[in-house]
């Protein structure tokens, strides 16, 4: 009895080895959310986008420090302020067989993407027409000059096949993808995992690593167990107080990039007898925050503190822009000017499950504020709900992230200023002026000081931008984190 | 407890009973979808979510027009009712598929689940159940005893990332999330009873699970059996001759049974309820990894169907209890 007892514990534990033993061919990468859908036009969170990238192909892609570069379209040039004319790659194969031309580029844009499945609505409306010239030549037409079109192209309009699309369904469509990319999607179990195989064929050349297995796992406890067992090669999300943990852990490496999502206050200013609307008011929170604080403390030194909203590789980023210094007697001077000698309240919105530390950083500014007489009422809630009352500008002080899917300031400046409610028709002027610009330095230039002139009127609080924290198994080779978040799956390979 | 009688005419007795059983479920239910939909009122917004964020504002305007929310409230939900009892459950916010085959294909996971945690639950309380009605007195009954009660204190989650952190990290002997590999039945059943992937993947999940049930089923196996082990009967038993083994297993335990019995159909229900943390921390692709994962994203038209499914299920499976009480004993009729 005694001896079988031990024999069957010997067998467990060995049999629980054996299963790293086996060969290395699938590479699994966990994200923190699942894919909801794989329809290039209907998907538009990052985790999706990670996916498609490597299934599908867009006219334009961008290397890991954010430059664009050729991706179906080998070069572009602007005929008049709203022509372009896109030069299409030759001999591209779609993964069922076919080949790649200008007629899949229309279908894309003017069939399929003329359906409302189409979310990009910002970019169609800009588009009056795709018409082709030749079997390679595609030009487009524009509402009106729009400089940033090739920009706005990187992973939101995937190109689609006109032979496989037509007559199948959305639903089809959403969990069938066939694209021109590196990899094919060969089982997806919803809720489990998505099992990727290579592409032999790609025009990018076949990638190194056979197979690709996503598989998403939330609870951030259990998916950074899978990395240190080994049953995840990389993680996408290592939240900041794991970092020192999965450093420690052998045969793993953190990886950090520093991001492009911006962490800021929105300001309701349009009402004027909001204390807001009052500019030394304005000043004052900025002073009034100890940003570095919150960075160093609170993310674990795992972020940038933010001069301004549009982060260091996007156009119209204005280098020369300094945060002005945590100052909190000078905040309490400027709210004695503005006539709150006694203070002030302010309710602070804040959402609790959506950013890296989102609700600990409203509870530190609330305290880092009472220290120059504001009196803070936080409050915090998860986004589906926080993000409503955000979005119609009620808030008084609320916090958002934005990436920009541009890389361009204008679009930025564009929102999230007109959403604050500020009334300023020189701003206004100046953003259309810029955003008018096709040409790139001249753009460029106008839009930094854009971004000055916002940041002395503090027309918007920038905090910080967000790092994004990758845990990888040193198994892994050519790993090179990009400024978007996402995971280059061809440049990998297997040690 | 409902009352019992024993009373003539028991066919039609049984008859009123059963429809009004039924009346009584479909009156649960219309009551759980009125629940529902109040409180979707006040979970966010429904359009934000399937436009996302880089939508003009035209889209969201044109989305809440199409999803009827500028209806008023009672108009918005006659038409959701009226869905409803077509089978119409709509479609996910997310994925724009139709949201009730997506919580059906998500049963099999968690009832796999819950039956393995069951088992190693019942298991468990009849072994120390029936060693501690046996030998009252022994350190190791005690020390059982007080272990069932460190099941159920402890949180699920923190039972679960433990057994994570001890048999994953420390000891790399077990897998710490999925299913593993599965064997397919049929279309929509695919099984990690058949594979010794699957059972390894399903090891921690349902200790967890199955732990915070042991306490109450621990204590009901062990005072039902210490009452039995008093009776008349058992004492003729040990005066014939019989072994304690024999006593305890041939002739107590048959009688112990029923109540425990009863109890573990009922409680099937809160396991299916409680699978959800358990389904968090060990990302099983089941029902309560959904439901989690939808009311985060706002998703709530697969919300509501999850709802309603699992009231069916609750409502099926008391009225199926009830319809076994009815048959085992047929004495035995409910009055009203």
């Amino acid at each position: 009895m005694k001896n079988l007892k031990y024999f069957l514990l010997l067998s467990l534990f060995f049999l629980g080895m054996s299963s790293n033993l086996m060969a290395k061919d699938t590479l699994v990468i966990s994200q923190n959310t699942e894919a909801k859908t794989l329809h290039p036009l209907a998907m538009y969170s990052v985790i999706e986008q990670n996916i498609a990238t490597n299934i599908y192909d867009a006219l334009i892609s961008r290397n890991s420090d954010g430059e664009l570069i050729p991706g179906l379209a080998t070069s572009w040039e602007l005929l008049d302020e709203t022509t372009w004319r896109f030069h299409l790659r030759k001999g591209v194969k779609w993964q069922d067989g076919g080949d790649f031309t200008a007629d899949d580029v229309i279908f894309t844009f003017e069939d399929i993407g003329r359906t409302p499945i189409n979310r990009y609505k910002f970019i169609m409306q800009k588009i009056k027409k795709v018409s082709k010239v030749d079997d390679f030549t595609i030009d487009i037409q524009t509402n009106g000059p729009y400089a940033i079109l090739a920009d706005a192209f990187y992973h939101t309009i995937f190109i689609m096949s006109q032979a496989y699309c037509t007559g199948k369904t959305n639903e089809f469509l959403a969990e069938n993808p066939m694209g021109t990319g590196p990899y094919i999607l060969k089982t997806w179990v919803r809720g489990s995992h998505m099992d990727l195989e290579a592409f032999e064929g790609c025009w990018r050349g076949a990638p190194a690593i056979k197979k690709v297995q996503f598989k998403p796992i939330t609870n951030d406890a259990t998916r950074l167990a899978g990395l240190i067992s080994g049953g995840i090669d990389i993680t996408t999300d290592v939240p900041v107080q794991y970092v020192e943990m999965v450093r420690n852990a052998p045969g793993i490496d953190v990886i950090k990039k520093n991001g492009m999502r911006i962490i800021f206050f929105q300001i309701k200013q349009d009402d004027p007898s909001l204390p807001t609307a009052n500019k030394k008011v304005r000043q004052a929170l900025l002073l009034g925050i100890n940003e570095q604080e919150i960075v160093d403390k609170l993310l674990m030194g795992y972020s940038q503190v933010a001069t301004q909203l549009p982060a260091p590789f996007m156009r119209g980023f204005n280098a020369e822009l300094e945060r002005p210094a945590y100052n909190p007697e000078r905040a309490k001077e400027l709210l004695a000017e503005a006539g709150f000698a006694d203070g002030l309240d302010l309710t602070i919105h804040v959402p609790n499950d959506r950013y890296v530390m989102d609700n600990e950083i409203g509870v530190a500014i609330s305290q880092q504020l009472s220290k120059i007489g504001i009196r803070v009422k936080l409050v915090a809630q998860p986004w589906s709900i926080h993000g409503k009352g955000h979005r119609e500008g009620k808030h008084i002080i609320s916090m958002a992230g934005w990436g920009d899917a541009t890389f361009d300031t204008a679009r930025i400046l564009k929102t999230h200023v007109a959403r604050a409610g500020v009334k300023d028709p020189e701003f206004y002027t100046k953003l259309e002026k810029a955003d008018a610009m096709t040409d790139i330095p001249a753009r460029e230039k106008a839009l930094a000081m854009l971004n000055q002139y916002v940041m002395e009127n503090v027309y918007i609080l920038p905090l910080h931008w967000q790092s994004d924290i990758y845990g990888v198994s040193q198994k892994v080779k050519g790993f090179t984190p990009h400024v978007k978040k996402i995971i280059d799956l061809p440049a990998l390979s297997f040690e | 407890m409902p009352s019992l009688s024993i009373s003539g005419g028991i066919r039609n007795s049984m008859l009123t009973f059963l429809s009004n059983r039924i009346l009584q479920s479909v009156t649960v239910l219309f009551g759980v979808t009125i629940v529902c939909f109040i409180v979707f009122q006040y979970l966010g917004d429904p359009a934000l979510t399937i436009v996302g964020e880089d939508a003009t504002d035209e889209q969201l305007e044109e989305v809440r027009v199409s999803l009827g929310l500028y209806d008023p409230l009672y108009v918005q939900y006659g038409k959701f009712i009226t869905r409803v009892v077509r089978g119409e459950f709509g479609n996910s916010f997310i994925t724009g598929t139709p949201a009730l085959p997506i919580v059906l294909e998500r049963i099999p996971a968690t009832l796999e689940l819950a039956l393995s945690a069951m088992f190693i639950a019942t298991v468990m309380a009849l072994i120390i159940g029936i060693y501690a009605a046996m030998r009252p007195k022994a350190s190791l009954s005690k020390i059982a005893m007080l272990f069932t009660l460190g099941g159920i204190s402890l949180p699920t989650f923190l039972t679960g990332i433990l057994l994570i952190y001890v048999f994953s990290i420390s000891l790399q002997m077990l897998p710490p999330f999925g299913r593993g590999e599965l064997v397919k039945l049929t279309d929509w059943w695919s099984t990690g009873f058949l594979t010794w992937d699957g059972i390894k993947h399903l090891f921690m999940p349902a200790v967890t699970l199955g732990l915070f049930q042991l306490a109450m089923s621990t204590r009901v196996v062990r005072g039902e059996m210490q009452e039995v082990l008093l009776l008349d009967y058992i004492r003729t038993a040990r005066a014939k001759g019989l072994s304690e083994w024999q006593v305890t297993l041939r002739h107590a335990l048959k009688n112990a049974l029923i109540p425990f019995v009863t109890m573990v159909g009922l409680q099937l229900g809160n396991v299916i309820a409680f699978a959800m943390v358990v389904e968090t921390v060990f990302q099983w692709p089941g029902m309560g990894l959904l439901i989690i994962d939808s009311i985060t994203q706002n998703d709530q038209p697969v919300v509501v169907t999850y709802i309603m499914v699992i009231a069916v299920m609750f409502v099926f499976i008391n009225f199926t209890v009830d319809l076994l009480y009815c048959v085992l004993n047929p004495r035995i009729v409910y009055e009203r």
